[in-house]
Protein backbone atom coordinates (compact mmCIF):
# COMPACT_ATOMS: atom_id res chain seq x y z
CA UNK A 1 0.00 0.00 0.00
CA UNK A 2 2.87 2.34 0.85
CA UNK A 3 4.41 1.62 -2.56
CA UNK A 4 1.10 2.43 -4.24
CA UNK A 5 0.83 5.66 -2.27
CA UNK A 6 4.37 6.72 -3.21
CA UNK A 7 3.65 5.75 -6.81
CA UNK A 8 0.51 7.85 -6.79
CA UNK A 9 2.39 10.88 -5.41
CA UNK A 10 5.13 10.52 -8.06
CA UNK A 11 2.56 10.12 -10.82
CA UNK A 12 0.75 13.17 -9.45
CA UNK A 13 3.94 15.26 -9.59
CA UNK A 14 4.72 14.03 -13.10
CA UNK A 15 1.17 14.88 -14.03
CA UNK A 16 1.73 18.48 -12.94
CA UNK A 17 5.15 18.73 -14.56
CA UNK A 18 4.26 17.25 -17.94
CA UNK A 19 2.25 19.05 -20.54
CA UNK A 20 2.56 21.09 -23.71
CA UNK A 21 4.57 23.65 -21.78
CA UNK A 22 7.04 21.59 -19.80
CA UNK A 23 8.07 22.29 -16.27
CA UNK A 24 10.78 20.44 -14.38
CA UNK A 25 9.74 18.24 -11.48
CA UNK A 26 11.33 20.71 -9.08
CA UNK A 27 9.43 23.59 -10.62
CA UNK A 28 6.25 21.60 -10.26
CA UNK A 29 6.86 20.89 -6.58
CA UNK A 30 7.85 24.48 -5.87
CA UNK A 31 4.96 25.78 -7.91
CA UNK A 32 2.57 23.82 -5.72
CA UNK A 33 4.24 24.63 -2.42
CA UNK A 34 5.25 28.24 -3.09
CA UNK A 35 3.04 29.61 -5.87
CA UNK A 36 4.45 33.13 -5.55
CA UNK A 37 7.92 31.99 -6.68
CA UNK A 38 6.68 31.14 -10.16
CA UNK A 39 6.33 33.63 -12.97
CA UNK A 40 2.81 34.76 -13.81
CA UNK A 41 2.07 32.47 -16.79
CA UNK A 42 3.65 29.47 -15.12
CA UNK A 43 1.65 30.11 -11.98
CA UNK A 44 -1.48 30.05 -14.08
CA UNK A 45 -0.37 26.86 -15.85
CA UNK A 46 0.31 25.11 -12.56
CA UNK A 47 -2.63 26.37 -10.54
CA UNK A 48 -5.39 26.75 -13.07
CA UNK A 49 -4.62 23.99 -15.56
CA UNK A 50 -2.26 21.31 -14.32
CA UNK A 51 -3.16 21.10 -10.66
CA UNK A 52 -6.94 20.82 -11.04
CA UNK A 53 -6.47 18.15 -13.69
CA UNK A 54 -3.93 16.24 -11.63
CA UNK A 55 -6.08 16.39 -8.49
CA UNK A 56 -9.16 15.42 -10.47
CA UNK A 57 -7.28 12.42 -11.91
CA UNK A 58 -6.51 11.15 -8.41
CA UNK A 59 -10.03 11.77 -7.13
CA UNK A 60 -11.84 10.27 -10.11
CA UNK A 61 -9.50 7.27 -10.16
CA UNK A 62 -10.07 6.65 -6.46
CA UNK A 63 -13.85 7.12 -6.67
CA UNK A 64 -14.35 4.90 -9.73
CA UNK A 65 -12.12 2.20 -8.35
CA UNK A 66 -13.89 2.21 -4.99
CA UNK A 67 -17.24 2.03 -6.78
CA UNK A 68 -15.98 -0.91 -8.84
CA UNK A 69 -14.64 -2.70 -5.78
CA UNK A 70 -17.94 -2.41 -3.94
CA UNK A 71 -19.87 -3.51 -7.00
CA UNK A 72 -17.69 -6.57 -7.51
CA UNK A 73 -18.21 -7.63 -3.92
CA UNK A 74 -21.95 -7.13 -3.63
CA UNK A 75 -22.66 -8.64 -7.03
CA UNK A 76 -20.10 -11.41 -6.49
CA UNK A 77 -18.80 -10.83 -9.98
CA UNK A 78 -15.26 -9.88 -10.98
CA UNK A 79 -16.52 -8.23 -14.16
CA UNK A 80 -18.76 -5.75 -12.39
CA UNK A 81 -17.81 -2.09 -12.66
CA UNK A 82 -19.63 1.19 -13.24
CA UNK A 83 -18.64 0.92 -16.89
CA UNK A 84 -19.66 -2.68 -17.53
CA UNK A 85 -23.01 -2.36 -15.76
CA UNK A 86 -24.41 0.64 -17.51
CA UNK A 87 -23.59 3.57 -15.24
CA UNK A 88 -21.27 5.19 -17.78
CA UNK A 89 -23.67 4.47 -20.65
CA UNK A 90 -26.49 6.08 -18.70
CA UNK A 91 -24.32 9.12 -18.08
CA UNK A 92 -23.56 9.30 -21.80
CA UNK A 93 -27.25 9.25 -22.55
CA UNK A 94 -27.84 12.07 -20.11
CA UNK A 95 -25.00 14.06 -21.63
CA UNK A 96 -26.24 13.35 -25.16
CA UNK A 97 -29.71 14.64 -24.30
CA UNK A 98 -28.17 17.82 -22.92
CA UNK A 99 -25.68 18.36 -25.75
CA UNK A 100 -27.82 17.48 -28.72
CA UNK A 101 -31.37 18.22 -27.67
CA UNK A 102 -30.70 20.70 -24.89
CA UNK A 103 -32.87 18.61 -22.61
CA UNK A 104 -32.04 19.18 -19.00
CA UNK A 105 -33.48 20.08 -15.68
CA UNK A 106 -34.96 23.51 -15.22
CA UNK A 107 -33.01 25.84 -12.97
CA UNK A 108 -29.62 24.29 -13.68
CA UNK A 109 -27.03 26.66 -15.06
CA UNK A 110 -26.02 25.96 -18.65
CA UNK A 111 -22.37 25.35 -17.72
CA UNK A 112 -23.43 22.56 -15.43
CA UNK A 113 -26.18 21.20 -17.61
CA UNK A 114 -24.20 18.35 -19.18
CA UNK A 115 -22.66 17.28 -15.88
CA UNK A 116 -25.96 17.51 -14.04
CA UNK A 117 -27.75 15.49 -16.69
CA UNK A 118 -25.00 12.88 -16.78
CA UNK A 119 -25.10 12.57 -13.01
CA UNK A 120 -28.86 12.25 -12.86
CA UNK A 121 -28.86 9.50 -15.47
CA UNK A 122 -25.92 7.66 -13.93
CA UNK A 123 -27.49 7.87 -10.50
CA UNK A 124 -30.82 6.81 -11.97
CA UNK A 125 -29.30 3.74 -13.61
CA UNK A 126 -27.94 2.52 -10.30
CA UNK A 127 -31.30 3.21 -8.69
CA UNK A 128 -32.85 1.02 -11.39
CA UNK A 129 -30.42 -1.74 -10.46
CA UNK A 130 -31.40 -1.11 -6.84
CA UNK A 131 -35.09 -1.37 -7.55
CA UNK A 132 -34.49 -4.67 -9.25
CA UNK A 133 -32.40 -5.95 -6.37
CA UNK A 134 -35.32 -5.28 -4.02
CA UNK A 135 -37.57 -7.64 -5.92
CA UNK A 136 -37.92 -11.00 -4.26
CA UNK A 137 -35.73 -13.72 -5.64
CA UNK A 138 -33.35 -11.47 -7.56
CA UNK A 139 -29.90 -13.01 -7.63
CA UNK A 140 -26.67 -11.10 -8.20
CA UNK A 141 -26.46 -12.83 -11.60
CA UNK A 142 -29.79 -11.27 -12.61
CA UNK A 143 -28.51 -7.87 -11.60
CA UNK A 144 -25.37 -8.30 -13.69
CA UNK A 145 -27.43 -9.37 -16.69
CA UNK A 146 -29.75 -6.42 -16.18
CA UNK A 147 -26.74 -4.09 -15.97
CA UNK A 148 -25.40 -5.42 -19.26
CA UNK A 149 -28.84 -5.04 -20.82
CA UNK A 150 -28.77 -1.40 -19.68
CA UNK A 151 -25.41 -0.87 -21.40
CA UNK A 152 -26.89 -1.99 -24.71
CA UNK A 153 -30.12 -0.06 -24.27
CA UNK A 154 -28.43 3.22 -23.35
CA UNK A 155 -25.84 2.84 -26.08
CA UNK A 156 -28.60 2.29 -28.61
CA UNK A 157 -30.41 5.40 -27.43
CA UNK A 158 -27.19 7.40 -27.61
CA UNK A 159 -26.71 6.11 -31.17
CA UNK A 160 -30.20 7.31 -32.06
CA UNK A 161 -29.40 10.76 -30.69
CA UNK A 162 -26.07 10.78 -32.53
CA UNK A 163 -27.88 9.93 -35.73
CA UNK A 164 -30.07 13.00 -35.51
CA UNK A 165 -27.41 15.30 -34.07
CA UNK A 166 -25.87 18.20 -35.95
CA UNK A 167 -22.22 17.94 -36.98
CA UNK A 168 -21.12 20.26 -34.20
CA UNK A 169 -23.18 18.60 -31.48
CA UNK A 170 -21.98 15.20 -32.63
CA UNK A 171 -18.37 16.25 -32.29
CA UNK A 172 -19.01 17.59 -28.82
CA UNK A 173 -20.79 14.41 -27.83
CA UNK A 174 -18.08 12.11 -29.13
CA UNK A 175 -15.47 14.15 -27.31
CA UNK A 176 -17.51 14.05 -24.13
CA UNK A 177 -17.92 10.30 -24.22
CA UNK A 178 -14.17 9.80 -24.60
CA UNK A 179 -13.66 11.05 -21.08
CA UNK A 180 -11.25 13.87 -20.53
CA UNK A 181 -9.65 15.60 -17.59
CA UNK A 182 -9.58 18.89 -19.46
CA UNK A 183 -12.99 19.53 -17.97
CA UNK A 184 -11.51 19.53 -14.47
CA UNK A 185 -11.88 22.67 -12.40
CA UNK A 186 -11.58 23.65 -8.77
CA UNK A 187 -15.39 23.97 -8.65
CA UNK A 188 -15.80 20.34 -9.59
CA UNK A 189 -13.07 19.26 -7.21
CA UNK A 190 -14.91 21.16 -4.50
CA UNK A 191 -17.85 18.82 -5.10
CA UNK A 192 -16.05 15.51 -5.67
CA UNK A 193 -13.51 15.77 -2.84
CA UNK A 194 -16.06 16.34 -0.04
CA UNK A 195 -18.18 13.51 -1.45
CA UNK A 196 -15.25 11.10 -1.21
CA UNK A 197 -14.38 12.37 2.26
CA UNK A 198 -17.98 12.12 3.49
CA UNK A 199 -19.19 8.94 1.79
CA UNK A 200 -15.89 7.01 1.76
CA UNK A 201 -15.96 6.33 5.52
CA UNK A 202 -19.33 4.60 5.10
CA UNK A 203 -17.70 2.24 2.62
CA UNK A 204 -14.88 1.54 5.03
CA UNK A 205 -17.23 1.06 7.96
CA UNK A 206 -18.94 -1.73 6.01
CA UNK A 207 -15.62 -3.55 5.66
CA UNK A 208 -16.41 -6.51 7.89
CA UNK A 209 -19.81 -7.40 6.48
CA UNK A 210 -18.47 -6.92 2.94
CA UNK A 211 -15.59 -9.27 3.71
CA UNK A 212 -18.01 -11.80 5.17
CA UNK A 213 -20.18 -11.53 2.07
CA UNK A 214 -17.25 -12.87 0.05
CA UNK A 215 -17.73 -16.14 1.95
CA UNK A 216 -21.16 -16.56 0.39
CA UNK A 217 -24.55 -14.99 0.92
CA UNK A 218 -25.95 -17.76 3.14
CA UNK A 219 -22.91 -17.74 5.34
CA UNK A 220 -22.94 -13.96 5.64
CA UNK A 221 -26.60 -14.08 6.61
CA UNK A 222 -25.88 -16.77 9.17
CA UNK A 223 -23.45 -14.28 10.75
CA UNK A 224 -26.44 -11.99 11.21
CA UNK A 225 -25.72 -9.68 8.28
CA UNK A 226 -28.72 -8.09 6.59
CA UNK A 227 -27.46 -8.78 3.07
CA UNK A 228 -30.21 -6.97 1.11
CA UNK A 229 -29.62 -3.86 3.18
CA UNK A 230 -25.85 -4.15 2.75
CA UNK A 231 -26.33 -4.40 -1.03
CA UNK A 232 -28.73 -1.47 -1.05
CA UNK A 233 -26.38 0.82 0.85
CA UNK A 234 -23.38 -0.20 -1.23
CA UNK A 235 -25.24 0.41 -4.50
CA UNK A 236 -26.24 3.83 -3.20
CA UNK A 237 -22.58 4.66 -2.59
CA UNK A 238 -21.68 3.32 -6.02
CA UNK A 239 -24.34 5.58 -7.55
CA UNK A 240 -22.84 8.61 -5.85
CA UNK A 241 -19.17 7.85 -6.58
CA UNK A 242 -19.65 6.74 -10.16
CA UNK A 243 -22.37 9.26 -10.97
CA UNK A 244 -20.34 12.28 -9.91
CA UNK A 245 -17.09 11.03 -11.45
CA UNK A 246 -18.57 10.23 -14.82
CA UNK A 247 -20.57 13.44 -14.81
CA UNK A 248 -17.40 15.51 -14.42
CA UNK A 249 -14.92 13.75 -16.67
CA UNK A 250 -17.04 11.66 -19.01
CA UNK A 251 -16.75 7.97 -19.73
CA UNK A 252 -13.64 6.45 -18.26
CA UNK A 253 -13.87 2.75 -18.68
CA UNK A 254 -11.13 0.74 -17.30
CA UNK A 255 -10.41 2.12 -13.86
CA UNK A 256 -13.45 0.78 -12.04
CA UNK A 257 -12.67 -2.71 -13.30
CA UNK A 258 -8.92 -2.92 -12.98
CA UNK A 259 -8.36 -0.82 -9.85
CA UNK A 260 -10.10 -3.41 -7.64
CA UNK A 261 -8.30 -6.27 -9.38
CA UNK A 262 -4.90 -4.72 -8.75
CA UNK A 263 -5.87 -4.25 -5.11
CA UNK A 264 -7.08 -7.85 -4.87
CA UNK A 265 -3.81 -9.15 -6.24
CA UNK A 266 -1.85 -7.03 -3.81
CA UNK A 267 -3.72 -7.34 -0.51
CA UNK A 268 -6.52 -9.86 -1.00
CA UNK A 269 -10.12 -9.20 -0.11
CA UNK A 270 -10.08 -8.26 3.55
CA UNK A 271 -12.05 -5.10 2.84
CA UNK A 272 -10.31 -3.12 5.56
CA UNK A 273 -7.29 -3.15 3.24
CA UNK A 274 -8.94 -4.01 -0.07
CA UNK A 275 -11.10 -0.88 -0.33
CA UNK A 276 -8.37 1.69 0.47
CA UNK A 277 -5.91 -0.16 -1.77
CA UNK A 278 -8.45 -0.15 -4.58
CA UNK A 279 -8.78 3.62 -4.17
CA UNK A 280 -5.02 4.07 -4.28
CA UNK A 281 -4.51 1.82 -7.28
CA UNK A 282 -7.36 3.53 -9.13
CA UNK A 283 -5.81 6.93 -8.36
CA UNK A 284 -2.38 5.70 -9.48
CA UNK A 285 -3.55 4.21 -12.79
CA UNK A 286 -5.64 7.28 -13.55
CA UNK A 287 -2.77 9.61 -12.77
CA UNK A 288 -0.35 7.58 -14.90
CA UNK A 289 -2.93 7.59 -17.69
CA UNK A 290 -3.11 11.35 -17.50
CA UNK A 291 0.68 11.57 -17.79
CA UNK A 292 0.71 9.23 -20.77
CA UNK A 293 -2.20 11.08 -22.39
CA UNK A 294 -0.04 14.18 -22.41
CA UNK A 295 3.12 12.44 -23.61
CA UNK A 296 2.03 10.25 -26.54
CA UNK A 297 1.51 13.02 -29.07
CA UNK A 298 3.89 15.93 -28.46
CA UNK A 299 2.07 19.17 -27.93
CA UNK A 300 -1.37 17.54 -27.75
CA UNK A 301 -3.36 16.01 -24.92
CA UNK A 302 -5.28 12.88 -25.74
CA UNK A 303 -8.57 12.34 -23.93
CA UNK A 304 -7.61 10.31 -20.89
CA UNK A 305 -10.46 7.86 -21.38
CA UNK A 306 -8.64 6.51 -24.42
CA UNK A 307 -5.45 5.96 -22.49
CA UNK A 308 -6.71 4.29 -19.32
CA UNK A 309 -7.00 0.88 -20.93
CA UNK A 310 -3.68 1.26 -22.71
CA UNK A 311 -2.01 1.95 -19.37
CA UNK A 312 -4.12 -0.27 -17.18
CA UNK A 313 -3.77 -3.49 -19.15
CA UNK A 314 0.04 -3.75 -19.18
CA UNK A 315 0.15 -2.73 -15.53
CA UNK A 316 -2.37 -5.40 -14.69
CA UNK A 317 -0.72 -8.13 -16.76
CA UNK A 318 2.68 -7.29 -15.26
CA UNK A 319 1.21 -7.65 -11.81
CA UNK A 320 -0.30 -11.04 -12.61
CA UNK A 321 3.05 -12.33 -13.89
CA UNK A 322 4.88 -10.86 -10.94
CA UNK A 323 2.50 -12.60 -8.54
CA UNK A 324 2.83 -15.89 -10.39
CA UNK A 325 6.61 -15.81 -10.14
CA UNK A 326 6.46 -15.18 -6.43
CA UNK A 327 4.10 -18.01 -5.59
CA UNK B 1 -17.29 -20.68 30.06
CA UNK B 2 -21.01 -20.38 29.49
CA UNK B 3 -22.83 -23.61 28.91
CA UNK B 4 -26.10 -23.88 27.15
CA UNK B 5 -28.69 -25.57 29.31
CA UNK B 6 -31.79 -24.86 27.27
CA UNK B 7 -33.72 -27.30 25.17
CA UNK B 8 -34.44 -26.71 21.50
CA UNK B 9 -38.07 -27.41 20.66
CA UNK B 10 -39.42 -27.52 17.14
CA UNK B 11 -43.17 -27.57 16.75
CA UNK B 12 -45.50 -27.38 13.75
CA UNK B 13 -42.62 -26.15 11.63
CA UNK B 14 -43.21 -25.56 7.94
CA UNK B 15 -40.35 -24.43 5.77
CA UNK B 16 -40.20 -23.72 2.07
CA UNK B 17 -40.84 -21.21 -0.62
CA UNK B 18 -43.78 -18.92 -1.25
CA UNK B 19 -45.63 -21.51 -3.32
CA UNK B 20 -44.23 -24.78 -2.10
CA UNK B 21 -43.68 -26.09 1.39
CA UNK B 22 -40.75 -28.49 1.56
CA UNK B 23 -41.14 -29.26 5.24
CA UNK B 24 -44.76 -29.43 6.32
CA UNK B 25 -45.91 -29.17 9.88
CA UNK B 26 -42.97 -30.93 11.50
CA UNK B 27 -42.87 -31.42 15.25
CA UNK B 28 -39.81 -32.96 16.85
CA UNK B 29 -38.97 -34.22 20.32
CA UNK B 30 -36.87 -31.62 22.22
CA UNK B 31 -33.13 -31.51 21.50
CA UNK B 32 -30.98 -31.84 24.61
CA UNK B 33 -27.98 -29.58 25.27
CA UNK B 34 -24.64 -31.17 24.41
CA UNK B 35 -26.12 -33.74 22.05
CA UNK B 36 -25.28 -34.53 18.47
CA UNK B 37 -28.16 -35.33 16.12
CA UNK B 38 -27.79 -36.53 12.55
CA UNK B 39 -30.23 -35.56 9.84
CA UNK B 40 -30.14 -38.18 7.09
CA UNK B 41 -32.27 -38.97 4.09
CA UNK B 42 -32.18 -39.27 0.31
CA UNK B 43 -31.42 -36.41 -2.03
CA UNK B 44 -34.21 -33.84 -2.31
CA UNK B 45 -35.83 -34.98 0.95
CA UNK B 46 -35.54 -31.42 2.29
CA UNK B 47 -32.63 -31.85 4.69
CA UNK B 48 -30.88 -28.67 3.66
CA UNK B 49 -34.16 -26.76 3.56
CA UNK B 50 -35.01 -27.89 7.08
CA UNK B 51 -31.56 -26.85 8.25
CA UNK B 52 -31.87 -23.46 6.57
CA UNK B 53 -35.27 -23.05 8.16
CA UNK B 54 -33.81 -23.82 11.57
CA UNK B 55 -30.99 -21.36 10.82
CA UNK B 56 -33.47 -18.55 10.14
CA UNK B 57 -32.41 -18.27 6.51
CA UNK B 58 -35.54 -19.65 4.89
CA UNK B 59 -39.12 -18.57 5.34
CA UNK B 60 -40.59 -20.69 8.16
CA UNK B 61 -43.78 -20.84 10.16
CA UNK B 62 -44.56 -22.65 13.39
CA UNK B 63 -42.32 -22.34 16.41
CA UNK B 64 -38.68 -22.93 17.21
CA UNK B 65 -38.06 -22.42 20.91
CA UNK B 66 -34.65 -22.25 22.53
CA UNK B 67 -35.59 -22.41 26.21
CA UNK B 68 -38.32 -19.79 26.50
CA UNK B 69 -37.15 -17.83 23.51
CA UNK B 70 -39.19 -18.10 20.31
CA UNK B 71 -36.44 -17.85 17.72
CA UNK B 72 -38.80 -17.24 14.81
CA UNK B 73 -39.81 -13.93 16.37
CA UNK B 74 -36.23 -12.66 16.31
CA UNK B 75 -34.56 -10.54 13.66
CA UNK B 76 -31.64 -12.16 11.85
CA UNK B 77 -28.81 -10.41 13.78
CA UNK B 78 -30.32 -11.54 17.09
CA UNK B 79 -31.16 -14.99 15.71
CA UNK B 80 -27.59 -15.50 14.58
CA UNK B 81 -26.34 -14.98 18.13
CA UNK B 82 -28.03 -18.21 19.15
CA UNK B 83 -27.81 -20.31 16.04
CA UNK B 84 -24.69 -21.04 13.98
CA UNK B 85 -24.88 -22.48 10.49
CA UNK B 86 -22.38 -24.02 8.12
CA UNK B 87 -23.72 -24.11 4.57
CA UNK B 88 -22.97 -26.96 2.23
CA UNK B 89 -21.44 -24.78 -0.46
CA UNK B 90 -17.92 -23.55 0.05
CA UNK B 91 -16.77 -20.14 -1.14
CA UNK B 92 -15.08 -20.12 -4.54
CA UNK B 93 -12.47 -17.75 -5.95
CA UNK B 94 -12.08 -15.74 -2.77
CA UNK B 95 -8.88 -13.87 -2.03
CA UNK B 96 -9.06 -14.24 1.75
CA UNK B 97 -6.86 -16.17 4.12
CA UNK B 98 -8.33 -18.71 6.53
CA UNK B 99 -7.57 -16.29 9.34
CA UNK B 100 -9.22 -13.29 7.65
CA UNK B 101 -12.33 -15.35 7.00
CA UNK B 102 -12.40 -16.30 10.69
CA UNK B 103 -12.08 -12.67 11.75
CA UNK B 104 -14.90 -11.60 9.46
CA UNK B 105 -17.12 -14.30 11.00
CA UNK B 106 -16.32 -13.07 14.49
CA UNK B 107 -16.39 -9.34 13.87
CA UNK B 108 -19.73 -9.30 12.08
CA UNK B 109 -21.63 -11.29 14.69
CA UNK B 110 -24.17 -9.44 16.73
CA UNK B 111 -22.41 -7.97 19.78
CA UNK B 112 -19.19 -8.77 17.98
CA UNK B 113 -16.05 -9.41 19.91
CA UNK B 114 -13.28 -6.84 20.17
CA UNK B 115 -10.45 -7.21 17.72
CA UNK B 116 -8.08 -8.70 20.34
CA UNK B 117 -10.72 -11.22 21.42
CA UNK B 118 -11.52 -12.11 17.84
CA UNK B 119 -7.88 -12.78 17.05
CA UNK B 120 -7.47 -14.99 20.07
CA UNK B 121 -10.70 -16.92 19.45
CA UNK B 122 -9.87 -17.33 15.76
CA UNK B 123 -6.47 -18.85 16.47
CA UNK B 124 -7.75 -21.04 19.31
CA UNK B 125 -10.51 -22.44 17.09
CA UNK B 126 -8.12 -23.22 14.25
CA UNK B 127 -5.80 -24.87 16.76
CA UNK B 128 -8.70 -26.93 18.06
CA UNK B 129 -9.50 -28.25 14.60
CA UNK B 130 -5.83 -28.94 13.94
CA UNK B 131 -5.55 -26.42 11.11
CA UNK B 132 -3.63 -23.62 12.83
CA UNK B 133 -0.86 -24.08 10.26
CA UNK B 134 -3.33 -23.09 7.52
CA UNK B 135 -4.21 -19.76 9.14
CA UNK B 136 -2.26 -17.61 6.71
CA UNK B 137 -3.04 -19.69 3.64
CA UNK B 138 -5.52 -18.37 1.10
CA UNK B 139 -8.89 -20.16 1.04
CA UNK B 140 -8.37 -20.73 -2.68
CA UNK B 141 -5.11 -22.57 -2.12
CA UNK B 142 -6.68 -25.18 0.15
CA UNK B 143 -7.84 -28.65 -0.73
CA UNK B 144 -11.57 -29.36 -0.55
CA UNK B 145 -11.17 -31.01 2.83
CA UNK B 146 -9.13 -28.17 4.27
CA UNK B 147 -11.69 -25.66 3.06
CA UNK B 148 -14.43 -27.62 4.74
CA UNK B 149 -12.49 -27.51 8.01
CA UNK B 150 -11.98 -23.76 7.61
CA UNK B 151 -15.68 -23.39 6.97
CA UNK B 152 -16.52 -25.41 10.08
CA UNK B 153 -14.12 -23.25 12.09
CA UNK B 154 -16.06 -20.11 11.08
CA UNK B 155 -19.29 -21.64 12.38
CA UNK B 156 -18.02 -22.96 15.71
CA UNK B 157 -15.86 -19.94 16.56
CA UNK B 158 -19.01 -17.91 17.18
CA UNK B 159 -20.05 -20.28 19.99
CA UNK B 160 -23.72 -20.58 19.16
CA UNK B 161 -26.11 -22.50 21.43
CA UNK B 162 -27.41 -24.36 18.40
CA UNK B 163 -25.02 -25.46 15.69
CA UNK B 164 -26.32 -26.57 12.30
CA UNK B 165 -23.89 -28.25 9.91
CA UNK B 166 -24.81 -29.09 6.35
CA UNK B 167 -22.66 -32.03 5.22
CA UNK B 168 -19.48 -31.00 7.02
CA UNK B 169 -17.69 -34.22 6.06
CA UNK B 170 -18.67 -34.62 2.41
CA UNK B 171 -15.22 -33.75 1.05
CA UNK B 172 -13.17 -35.30 3.83
CA UNK B 173 -11.03 -38.42 3.92
CA UNK B 174 -11.40 -40.92 6.76
CA UNK B 175 -8.92 -39.22 9.09
CA UNK B 176 -10.42 -35.80 8.53
CA UNK B 177 -13.94 -37.17 8.98
CA UNK B 178 -12.92 -38.56 12.33
CA UNK B 179 -11.22 -35.35 13.32
CA UNK B 180 -14.23 -33.21 12.41
CA UNK B 181 -16.83 -35.43 14.06
CA UNK B 182 -14.83 -35.87 17.25
CA UNK B 183 -14.14 -32.14 17.47
CA UNK B 184 -17.81 -31.35 16.96
CA UNK B 185 -18.83 -33.92 19.58
CA UNK B 186 -16.25 -32.80 22.10
CA UNK B 187 -17.00 -29.09 21.70
CA UNK B 188 -20.71 -29.83 21.86
CA UNK B 189 -20.37 -31.67 25.16
CA UNK B 190 -18.04 -29.08 26.61
CA UNK B 191 -20.19 -26.09 25.68
CA UNK B 192 -23.59 -27.75 25.85
CA UNK B 193 -24.16 -27.00 22.17
CA UNK B 194 -27.14 -28.61 20.47
CA UNK B 195 -25.65 -29.83 17.19
CA UNK B 196 -27.66 -31.00 14.21
CA UNK B 197 -25.63 -32.30 11.31
CA UNK B 198 -26.73 -33.37 7.84
CA UNK B 199 -24.85 -36.49 6.79
CA UNK B 200 -25.09 -38.89 3.88
CA UNK B 201 -22.97 -41.57 5.47
CA UNK B 202 -25.32 -43.48 7.77
CA UNK B 203 -22.52 -45.43 9.42
CA UNK B 204 -20.78 -42.17 10.27
CA UNK B 205 -24.04 -40.77 11.62
CA UNK B 206 -24.63 -43.88 13.72
CA UNK B 207 -21.07 -43.85 15.02
CA UNK B 208 -21.12 -40.28 16.34
CA UNK B 209 -24.70 -39.19 16.93
CA UNK B 210 -26.99 -40.00 19.84
CA UNK B 211 -30.02 -39.43 17.70
CA UNK B 212 -30.88 -39.78 14.03
CA UNK B 213 -33.67 -38.05 12.17
CA UNK B 214 -34.50 -39.83 8.93
CA UNK B 215 -36.21 -37.47 6.52
CA UNK B 216 -37.97 -38.65 3.40
CA UNK B 217 -39.73 -36.54 0.77
CA UNK B 218 -42.97 -37.58 2.46
CA UNK B 219 -41.93 -36.36 5.89
CA UNK B 220 -40.16 -37.66 8.94
CA UNK B 221 -39.63 -41.41 8.67
CA UNK B 222 -37.79 -42.02 11.94
CA UNK B 223 -36.51 -40.09 14.93
CA UNK B 224 -34.67 -42.21 17.46
CA UNK B 225 -31.29 -43.47 18.59
CA UNK B 226 -29.34 -45.05 15.70
CA UNK B 227 -30.12 -48.67 16.54
CA UNK B 228 -33.84 -47.99 16.46
CA UNK B 229 -33.97 -45.45 13.64
CA UNK B 230 -31.87 -47.38 11.15
CA UNK B 231 -33.64 -50.58 10.13
CA UNK B 232 -33.88 -52.45 6.81
CA UNK B 233 -37.52 -51.41 6.59
CA UNK B 234 -36.73 -47.72 7.04
CA UNK B 235 -33.93 -47.90 4.50
CA UNK B 236 -36.19 -49.67 2.03
CA UNK B 237 -39.02 -47.21 2.37
CA UNK B 238 -36.92 -44.05 2.50
CA UNK B 239 -34.01 -44.79 0.18
CA UNK B 240 -35.58 -47.57 -1.88
CA UNK B 241 -32.68 -49.92 -1.18
CA UNK B 242 -32.50 -53.45 -0.01
CA UNK B 243 -30.01 -53.31 2.84
CA UNK B 244 -28.66 -55.26 5.77
CA UNK B 245 -28.21 -53.45 9.05
CA UNK B 246 -25.57 -55.11 11.20
CA UNK B 247 -23.65 -54.16 14.29
CA UNK B 248 -19.88 -54.09 14.51
CA UNK B 249 -17.85 -55.52 17.38
CA UNK B 250 -18.21 -52.23 19.21
CA UNK B 251 -21.94 -52.17 18.75
CA UNK B 252 -22.17 -49.43 16.09
CA UNK B 253 -24.66 -49.73 13.25
CA UNK B 254 -23.24 -50.71 9.85
CA UNK B 255 -25.28 -50.59 6.66
CA UNK B 256 -24.66 -52.82 3.66
CA UNK B 257 -26.70 -52.20 0.54
CA UNK B 258 -27.44 -55.32 -1.51
CA UNK B 259 -29.80 -53.97 -4.13
CA UNK B 260 -32.53 -51.58 -5.15
CA UNK B 261 -36.12 -52.11 -4.11
CA UNK B 262 -38.35 -51.42 -7.09
CA UNK B 263 -41.42 -50.56 -5.10
CA UNK B 264 -40.38 -47.58 -3.02
CA UNK B 265 -43.72 -46.50 -1.60
CA UNK B 266 -45.16 -47.41 1.77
Amino acid sequence: MAVLAIGAVLAFLADIAIGPSSLTAMEAVRGVLFPSELSGPRQIIVWDVRLPQAVMALLVGAALSLAGAEMQTILNNPLASPFTLGVSSAASLGAALAIVLGIGWPGIDITWLISANAFIFAFGSVLLLQALSRLRGTSPETLVLFGIAMVFTFNALVAVIQFIASQEALQQLVFWSMGSLSRASWDKIAILAPIIVLVGPFSLSASWPMTALRLGEDRARSFGINVPRLRFMALLRVAIFAGVSVAFVGTIGFIGLVGPHIARLLVGEDHRFFLPTAMLSGALVMSLSSVVAKSIVPGAILPVGIVTALIGVPFFVALIFFRRERT
Amino acid sequence: MTQTTQLLKVSNLSVGYAKRKVIDNLTLAPFQPGTLTALVGPNAAGKSTLLRGLAGLQRATGAIHLGDLDLLRLQLPEYSRHVGYMPQSLPQRVALTVYEAMLSALRTSHGSSSSADARQIALATLERLGIADLAMRGLDELSGGQRQLASLAQAIARRPSVLLLDEPTSALDLAHQHRVMSAVQELGRERGTITIVVLHDIALAARWCERILVLSPRGLAADAEPKIAITPDTLASVYGVQARVEHCSRGFVQVMVDGIVCDRGI
